[in-house]
């Protein structure tokens, strides 16, 4: 239980930190420079973001200072966990994770174990492929390749290491991503991707579509998977949002999560095989409350329509009680709240309409952004919109009943002028 | 005697005038700073409140952390705000980067 916790908090922290939390090379020495991310989950949470001094520290807020330069992440981890210890109960569940972005590469396809690898500065490909694992052995060493911001080399590794050839592998790049293709497969033309794997398997094209860096259609090959068809892909971006990766089929979509697969807690999900025109949808990461709720603005309280509006640029506070169908009979115009959450903060006041429509003055330059909240009071005393409400029924009841009373004594009186034998005057007889 | 009238108008004007309340319930550090058009107003420390007397107008207002937080702190945005009555401020902990 507490293993699957941690798994999912780790998943989760991959979302927050990215792409970069996703596989751990050990043993790696932490040294100073390195960034790390401590994460205290109770009493409180806390996330530390820290940097190794030149001494070899790191410090963790109002806790202190605690060495870790010349220890492995778990050391680390063990270390900051007994430091921690002084002041937090449960000790267990605090996290460490590196988080240097700087010499991630993605390694994928006949790789033991695809993913993002930590590289150091002077490792090349070959380095790259043996921290994913090594190669399986029906990996084509002789067309490994290499895709760089868009571009793409085939790299001949096979002739690297068996001496035949003095020309060094390339040095990586940030954010390379490496592509090891099955043994027997000839590459043709510019169209590297699309061939790779074609040539054992055409029953299926897939497509790989959203935040990969090379987006689009590749031939199916037995035993693909996930990961593997990203990295055929180019690669996930940095925006990407492995976690709800999603499957699109003619028999429905399924969400994959990528990250479970990249942490060894999920498995990677096989491609179908036979599935004309399935797609592999890499969504972009949502972070940040604005941005989830987009450019709309909540106007609440006592209006005609309260609720959720979207609206093109920020408008002001009139605008949006319009948007809100108007204030009703009982709102109090001269308390409008106004509430603005961001990374850190709320912030609350209060504006009184009524002047604002009367004079303009600085009501005027209140601006409703995306994301803020309008609120108009009501008045809790329903006396006098009932008393009204009750008067102006008492005036059409009695205007009804006067009316009815009119023709009531208007048709009595004919009534009796018709029925009373009153001879018509005939003049002039 | 006029003095004492003089001050205690004063200190019933300042009692009316619009306030800035900032409240602190961030506890990944103990202060911030409360900086308005560009001039710091004074510190706020965890779970305190801090009352900043304004004239009704159109401000700006940042926060800032120790310079320790800087790293490891999603920086607030400046808040653009129109003050005409008393407004809250609350400081939440930051999400990281």
């Amino acid at each position: 239980m507490q293993f699957k916790l941690r798994a999912l908090f780790l998943a989760g922290l991959f979302l927050v930190a990215g792409p970069a939390l996703a596989v751990e090379p050990e043993p790696e020495m932490i040294e100073p420079g390195n960034e790390l991310l401590v994460v205290i989950p109770s009493p409180k949470p806390e996330e530390h973001k820290v940097t190794v001094d030149a001494d070899g520290y790191i410090v963790l807020g109002r806790y202190g200072r605690v060495q870790v330069a010349g220890q492995t992440t778990q050391q680390a981890e063990k270390a900051v966990r007994a430091f921690l210890g002084k002041y937090i109960v449960n000790t267990r569940i605090i996290t460490l994770v590196r988080t240097d972005t700087k010499r991630l590469v993605f390694v994928s396809g006949q790789v033991k174990e695809s993913g993002f690898v930590r590289v150091g500065p002077k490792d090349n490909l070959w380095q790259a492929i043996q921290r994913a694992g090594g190669p399986l052995d029906g990996a084509d060493l002789a067309r490994v390749l290499l895709v760089r911001g868009g571009g793409e080399t085939l790299v001949d590794v096979q002739s690297w290491l068996a001496h035949a050839t003095t020309e060094p592998l390339p040095s990586l790049k940030v954010g390379d991503t490496i592509f090891v293709a099955a043994f027997g497969v000839q590459p043709k033309g510019e169209n590297t991707r699309a061939v790779f794997l074609g040539q054992k398997a055409l029953e299926g094209k897939l497509f790989v579509l959203g935040a990969v860096r090379s987006p689009g259609l590749f031939d199916h090959a037995p035993g693909l998977t996930g990961l593997t068809a990203i990295g055929l892909a180019g690669g996930p971006d940095k925006d990407a949002d492995l976690s709800g990766v999603r499957l699109l089929t003619r028999d429905g979509s399924r969400q994959i999560n990528m990250v479970k697969a990249l942490m060894g807690t999920g498995s990677d999900a096989a491609m179908p095989r036979g599935r004309t025109g399935a797609i592999l949808f890499v969504p972009q990461r949502r972070d940040g409350s604005q941005q989830a709720l987009g450019s709309q603005i909540n106007v609440l309280g006592g209006l005609n329509r309260p609720g959720r509006y979207s609206v093109a640029h920020s408008v002001n506070l009139a605008e949006a009680i319009a948007l809100g169908g108007g204030p009703t009979q009982n709102a109090d115009v001269d308390e409008v709240h106004l509430l603005r959450q961001g990374p850190g903060f709320t912030f609350g006041t209060e504006y009184d309409l009524e002047e604002m429509l009367e004079d303009g003055g600085l009501a005027a330059l209140v601006r409703v952004a995306a994301g803020d909240t309008v609120y108009m009071d009501q008045s809790d005393l329903e006396f006098w919109p009932t008393f009204v409400r009750v008067l102006s029924d008492l005036a059409i009841v009695s205007a009804a009943v006067v009316i009815f009373v009119g023709i009531a004594q208007a048709q009595d009186s004919a009534n009796s002028d018709s029925g009373g034998g009153t001879e018509p005057v005939m003049e002039g007889m | 005697m006029r003095i004492f009238a003089l001050l205690g108008c004063a200190l019933f004007l300042a009692g009316c005038g619009q306030h800035l309340i900032v409240r602190n319930l961030d506890p990944t550090y103990e202060r911030a700073e409360i900086v308005i058009d560009e001039q710091s107003v004074g510190e706020v420390a965890y779970q305190e409140t801090m009352k900043v007397p304004l004239e009704p107008g159109r401000y700006q207002v940042r926060v800032r952390y120790p310079e320790d937080a800087k790293p490891s702190k999603v920086k607030p945005p400046a808040l653009d705000v129109v003050i005409i009555n008393d407004a809250v401020l609350t400081l939440l902990p930051l999400p990281s980067k």
